[in-house]
Parts: structure tokens; sequence; C-alpha cells
């Protein structure tokens, strides 16, 4: 299977279909960090999409102030993507549910008036514009170019891999039994000595960690990061990938996250007519299919490590 | 022999409406001390105090001589004070090895699943390891209770009302239970309705009446106690809480 | 003075969007408190009744004064379907499933608002003159005077049907305790239809009312949730007079905020209100009820 993936640039080459393969890997790290929060602990952020942009701002910024690479930037964005986030988190995981949900909201919006209106810092609707890829230097070879789409895939895919191999290792851990635990019942685990706090707070942080660093992959790949990252529409897509491919599974997120970027791409003519189709499915699929639409499809093929009980 | 867990002067106040008054209780290790009362008594809110749920408007409590009742729930349980509830918990769709480990898995206990294993035997459900939480009895849920109560390694167990509708043979059941973990040391709060468990079981017995306690002793003291059998009834009558077979929970007047 | 006109005039500005602010925020609240779900669609009821307003009065050229009330009907009879269809079923299912539902909603209905009604902006014309009417200074005009008293008006029937009405008193009954109201014989399902529909029948009004000057288009739902979601955590989610209190506070806190601060920042006031509320008073200004 990861030989597969590793191939795919050998054998397709038809640039749009390259780039498609980019963005999911990137949407793929994104779709697993909300999965910490939304299908392992049980919150519903929505504040996510922002970490998403926040981390692509402060790569740019990074970028664009002192000229430093992604390869700074790209952990610059999701420690300080995850800094922010622990401090966000400490004062609004207090409250879960209801409450929690509105103050994430509030927390993207703020965000976006922030990188709207402070112009001096982040110009605004003018956004950041210029930004690139890095080159890899490996010493004794030189530098290697990566700006290509087919050099960048695997910088994508690599991401996307590590991504998964640390959600599975959380996953398996003994922090891993506590978020299904805080999830499944929350009073209980409490009265039983589990801090449903400490755990959220590790699920919050990491899954903006994981966003931010997309942001910054994105904002790089694109080359531009504006204010538009922080619209609705993208926490929609986000939370359509988790929730259809099947939250709180490892491999949910994933399929979710490949097939939501190659869907609407299909569909790509009738925007408005795509969002009221994938708004119906959500709904239906929210009633009706809680473990998701894509996963029961695909379990049989799945070897069986790879699953987690949702 | 000193107290295990002591409740001191508790007063709990919710909006105009005193949950608990002055309520002063201590239990020690080996113990049953059972609480009881008529519904609305205030005996899920004094669990609700010692485990943190619920703050105090005055007094305190002590574990180990160590206040506790401003301390988070998930702290107060990791010390060794965890409790059952009223209405069944249990963790849904999870198989009952999952979920019992969660006690285990709180203190870091290096081998969760062995601690559930050994809960979930003790209170006889290892057969049925790992069928899920939501397949079981209503009885066994109980039990279940009792394991994942048991698998945070406490000192002190707070049960409420672990034997509510259950019948004769479930309850003998659970009796038998209580009593061995006595035997192992266990420092037990049982709020109960069914009188033949709280007669056969209980060290001593405490009521409460309207948040207030009207007495206290060993049992036999207690079911003769006038203040009692008014409280339950309204008015001195035969029907006094006794040791008969009761097949429902439910035993006090409104 | 100028400066007291100055401050007057945004504080006028600022009143009748807080009395909008105040009427979807008793709506949500109510359907907060009596389904336990946080209705993130709300904002569509107000979108929806603009939009209804607008095509009755231009296209089907019903008076205006009549085109109010049938808009509000019209979104009525919408969210009693909604309600049947889809919120009955979802009578006891958790936080995150019922948030997703409404989230969904919220998309299906902004977007075939798009597919219907295109993304121009439009204004509900309506029968007043358009002369400004000033004292001491401060400029108002008749439709504003018009839209401030039926909002005004609304929130105190609102207030009354609550408080004295039976249905109202089993409202909050439900609010209080949902399973010693169902064993007091209240119909729960009965109790739910009418939260709902009076919720969204009084978004839609705001929507009618202020369509007259601000402009019409599918995407100023999603903004009305969002502030009304401010106006009801500061005010306390449950809570009535919280919510009205908090509208008002929020209208005329930003109504100032325009006036002074820069126009972008003055949406960030209430986020930031919301925050720092929880940081101090996580239970809102007032107690539920």
């Amino acid at each position: 299977m990861l030989l597969a993936l590793f191939a795919l640039p050998q054998v397709v080459h038809n640039e749009y279909l390259l780039h498609l393969c980019i963005v999911s890997a990137i949407f793929v790290i994104i779709a697993l960090g909300l999965n910490l929060i939304v299908g392992y602990v049980g919150q519903l952020s929505l504040a996510h999409a922002a970490f998403f942009a926040l981390g692509a701002y402060v790569s740019g910024l990074l970028f664009i102030k002192f000229k430093w690479s992604m390869w700074i930037g790209l952990p610059a964005a999701a420690v300080i993507t995850g800094l922010i986030a622990f401090a966000l988190g400490w004062v609004i995981l207090r409250v879960r549910g209801h409450r929690f949900v509105i103050i994430t909201v509030a927390f993207a919006e703020i965000m976006k008036l922030v990188a709207t209106n402070w112009i001096d810092v982040t110009r605004g609707f003018m956004g950041l514009p210029g930004l690139t890829i890095p080159a890899l230097y490996i010493p004794g070879i030189g530098a290697i170019d990566l700006s290509s789409k087919e050099r960048f895939y695997y910088v994508a895919l690599t991401a996307a891999i590590i991504t998964f191999w640390l959600c599975a290792k959380l996953v398996g851990s003994s922090i891993g039994r506590a978020f299904v635990l805080v999830r499944e019942n929350e009073v209980l685990a409490e009265s039983l000595g589990i801090s449903a706090f400490r755990y959220c707070m590790i699920a919050f942080v990491a899954g903006a960690a994981m966003a931010g660093a997309a942001g910054s992959l994105y904002g790089h790949y694109v080359g531009f990061v504006s204010p538009d990252l922080f619209n609705f529409s993208y926490i929609t897509i986000m939370l359509i990938m988790v929730i259809l491919g099947g939250k709180g599974t490892l491999l949910g997120p994933v399929l979710g996250a490949v097939i939501f970027t190659f869907l609407p791409e299909l569909l790509r003519e009738a925007s408005h007519y795509r969002m009221v189709i994938f708004a119906t499915i959500l709904i239906l699929a929210t009633m009706f299919m809680p473990r998701g639409i894509i996963f029961p499809l695909v379990e049989h093929l799945v070897p069986k490590r790879w699953r987690n009980k949702p | 022999m000193t107290a295990l867990l002591e409740v001191k002067d508790v007063s709990v106040r919710f909006g105009g409406l005193m949950a608990l008054k002055d309520i002063s209780l201590a239990v020690s290790a080996g113990e049953v001390l059972s609480v009881i009362g008529p519904n609305g008594a205030g005996k899920t809110t004094l669990f609700n105090v010692i485990t943190g749920r619920v703050r105090p408007t005055t007094g305190e409590v002590r574990f180990r001589g160590e206040a506790i009742h401003q301390m988070p729930a998930f702290r107060i349980a990791q010390m060794g004070v965890v409790r059952t509830f009223q209405k069944t918990e249990v963790f849904g769709v999870l198989p009952l090895v999952e979920g019992v480990l969660a006690g285990a898995l709180a203190r870091g206990d290096a081998d969760p699943e062995a601690r559930a294993r050994e809960a979930l035997e003790a209170v006889g459900l290892a057969a049925k390891m790992h069928f899920r939480a939501d397949q079981l009895s209503y009885g066994d849920q109980r039990l279940l209770e009792i394991a994942q109560a048991l698998a945070a390694n406490p000192t002190v167990l707070l049960l409420d009302e672990p034997a509510s509708g259950m019948n004769h043979q479930e309850s003998a059941q659970i009796v038998r239970l209580i009593g061995a973990l006595r035997t192992r040391g266990f420092a037990i709060v049982l709020v109960e309705h069914n009188m033949h468990v709280v007669m056969s079981i209980s060290d001593r017995v405490i009521v409460l009446n309207y948040g207030e306690k009207i007495a206290e002793g060993s049992p036999e003291a207690v079911r003769a106690d006038r203040n009692v059998i008014e409280a339950y009834l309204g008015v001195p009558h035969a029907d006094a809480p006794q040791d008969t077979d009761k097949d429902t929970a439910n035993a006090g007047a409104p | 003075m100028p400066e007291l006109a100055i401050f007057g005039q945004h504080l006028l500005n600022g009143l009748l969007i807080g009395c909008a602010y105040a009427l979807i925020a008793i709506g949500l609240t109510m359907i907060f408190g009596v389904m336990n779900i946080a209705n993130f669609a709300h904002g569509e009821f107000y979108m929806i009744g603009a939009f209804a307003t607008f095509y009755l009065v231009s296209l089907l050229k019903v008076n205006y004064f009549l085109a109010l009330p049938l808009a509000v009907v019209i979104v009525l009879v919408l969210a009693i379907v909604i309600q049947q269809v889809i919120f009955k079923r979802l009578r006891d299912a958790p936080v995150m499933t019922t948030t997703l539902v409404t989230i969904g909603l919220s998309l299906l209905l902004e977007h075939l608002a798009h597919l219907l009604w295109g993304p121009q902006p439009q204004t509900i014309p309506n029968p007043f003159p358009t002369a400004p009417l000033s004292f001491a200074g401060i400029y108002t005009t008749p439709l504003y005077l018009f839209a401030m008293l039926v909002t005004a008006a609304l929130i105190v029937i609102g207030h009354v049907l609550i408080q004295r009405t039976r249905m109202g008193k089993a409202m909050r009954a439900t609010f209080q305790n949902k399973e010693a109201a169902a064993l007091v014989g209240i119909r729960i399902d009965s109790i739910y239809l009418y939260a709902f529909g009076f919720g969204a029948a009084l978004a839609a009004a705001a929507g009618a009312v202020l369509g007259g000057f601000i402009p019409v288009e599918p995407t100023m739902g999603g903004v009305a949730t969002l502030k009304a979601f401010v106006v009801v955590i500061l005010g306390g989610m449950g809570s009535f007079v919280g919510a009205i209190v908090g509208g008002l506070l929020l209208g005329l806190a930003e109504g100032l905020g325009a006036g002074y601060m820069s126009s972008g920042w003055k949406d960030a006031i209430g986020f930031v209100a919301v925050i720092l509320l929880l940081l101090f008073r996580p239970d809102g200004l007032f107690k539920r009820g």
C-alpha cells in the first residue's frame, strides 16, 4: 500500500491529478487532527479551520518578514498554533458541550477579524503573497528543488504518513484509551479518576498543532495566504471529511479527506448544488449513520490492525 | 480507630433550598455505614459533596485527615474515594474490560487490564468480560458499576442504591459482595432503600430526613427510633422500616 | 451639544439592531432551553423571513403591512416541517449529533437560498416616506421608528406569552426538568414544536422588519446566528431576560463601537466579551430561567 503511494508520481503525470493528491495529503493531516477532538474525545470544535489558517499565517509571516523557509515555518506553525490552542483550551475546555462549540466559533471569528483588520501585520485582504516551497539541502548532494508537483507530493505524503503514525501511537496508548472513556461517559470517567479536562486538552492541542502544520504546507504550496482561509467553508469540509469518513477511527478521516478532496472537483460546476447535496448528506449521515458512510463500505477490505473500535 | 472518611458539619444550599443541614458522619476501614431516608432526604447530595461534584456551602470533608471538599472530582477519585451512581452509569458500547480498566488507567497502573479482570472476578462477571456493557442485564450492570469502582483501587466505596430494582436473589448476592468487600478492608458507605439489605449488612445506620440527620446508631436501634418511623410514614405505624423482603426498591412516603 | 447628539445617534443606531438581536436571541435561547439544541440554523429563519417579505412585496405586490406577518407564517410552516421531520427524531440525541444537524441545515438553507434567489443583495420596498426626521440633532427615518416599534412590541408580546400563557408555563417547566414535566402530563413533542416554531417566527419577524434597510442576501443568516449565540451566552443559555438584556446591550455596544472605532473591529466586541465572560462568570450574566 505504502509502495503504491510512493510510486504514484511515476505513474501519474497529470498535473491536475497530482495537485489533488497533494491537497488530499494536506487534508489528511487536518482530518486526523480534527478527528482527535471530535472523534476520540467527542467534543465538537469549530476552531480547527482557524488553527489551519493560523498555521498558514505564522509560516507565511516568518517567510515574508524573516525569509525563513518552510523547513522552519512548518514546525514553528505547529508549535505556535499548539501554544495558542493550549491557551484557548485552558480557558474554554472547562465548559464542554454546547458552550464549547459556540466559543470555538467565536474564536474563529475573532481570528478572522484580526487577519482582516490588523493590516500592519497581516496586510488584510491583500494577504501574504509569494510564498515558495523551499529546496531540500542534503550534505554531499546539494540542493534538491522540491517545487514541482511531483516532488512536493513526496513532501506532503511524508508529512501525512508521519501524522498518521503519530495518531496511531497516541490512540493506541493509555492516553487514547482515556480519550474513548471520556467520550463514552464523561461523568463516569471523572468519578473513576480520569480528568476529562486533561484529555480534552491533549486532543485539542495535538489536533491544533496538526492543523497548523497543514496550514503551513498549504500556504507554501499555494503560494498565497489570505483571510479567505478563515471562511466557514473550510471547517465545513473538514467536518464532512471526518464525520462521513468515520469519526473515532484512524482510517476514516484518511478516506474522508481523500474522497472529499476529489469529489468536489467532480462536481465543480455547480458549487451551490454541491453544497446543498453535501449538507443533505451530512444531515442524513449524522442522523442515521453515526459511523460515517465510507468506512462501513470499505471495512471488509482493511486489515484489522488499522482499525480502532469506533 | 481513626476514621478514614469524615464529614464535618456539612451544609449544602441550592438557591433557596437547604439540601443538607449540618451533617456529620465518619466511617472507618472494614465498616459498612448505611445512609437511609425518604426520597429527597439529601442522600445523593451527600454523595455528591463527598465526591466533589457539589461544593458544600459550609463544613468540610476529610479523607485520611486531608480536606478534600474543594478538590476536583477526578482527584478525589484518584485519592481513593470512589462511588457508584443511582442511575446506572456504564461505558456504553465498550466491552466490559475496556470500561472497567478506567479507574486503573486513571491511577497510572502499569497493567490496567489485569486490574480490570480482577475487579470483574470479584463481582462475578469475569465470564462476560468481552461482552459490551450495554448488552448486559440490569442486574449485571449494577454489578459492573461496582467492578468499575473496584478497579480504581479505592479505600472508601460509596454505593448509591446498588440493590435497587433487584429481586431477592440478586440483592442477596449484593449483600454477600458487600460483606466480602468489608472483610477485605474497604470502608463502605451505602445508600439504600431496600431495608433487608440495610439490616443484613450494616454496622451502623444514619437516617436523613429533609437534609438533616434524625437518627444514628446500630440497625436495630434505628429501626425502633420513633423519629425515624414518623419520618417515613408521617404517623407511627406498624409498617415502619422492617426486616421484610422487598421486591421493589422504594420504601419511603413522599 | 454636537457630542451628545453624536453619542445619541450612535445609541439610536444601535438600539434597533439591539432589539433585533434580542428577538433572534429569545428564540435561540428558548430552543436551547427547551430542546437542548444549539440551533446553528437559527439565522437562516431570519434570512428567509427577509427574503419572503421581499418577494411578497416586490413580486406578488402584497401590501407591506400584510407581507410582514405573512412572511412570518411562511417561515413558521417551514420550521414546523423541519421540527417534525428532523428534530422530533433527535429528541434525546447527544450534543454532537444535534449540533452537526443544525450546521448541516444552516448550510442547506443558505445554499438553497443562493440557488433560488441569487447572491444579489435586495432591499424590501416599503411605503414609508424616506425623508429623515430629526430631533435634538439626532436623525432617524419613519421606517426605522416603525421597525423599532414592531420589534419592541414583539419582545413584549414574547415575554407575555412565555410568562402568562399555559403553553409558556409548560415550556418553562420543561426547561427545569424534562422528566418531571413529562410525568405531570406535559406533552413534550408539543412543547418542542411550540418552542421551535415560536423561535423561528421571532427570528423571521426580525428579518422581515430589518430587510427594509439592511441588504437582504443569502449570507445574512450566518452573521445573525453568530451574534445571537454571543447574546445567548452573555445572557445565560436558557434565560429570556438575559437574551433581551444581552441583545440590547450588544446592539448598543456595537452602535457605539461602529461610531467610535473602525467598523471592522466592532464585530469583535461580542466575541471578545464572550471569551472574557467565560473567564470570570461561566454561567452567564443571569441564571437560567
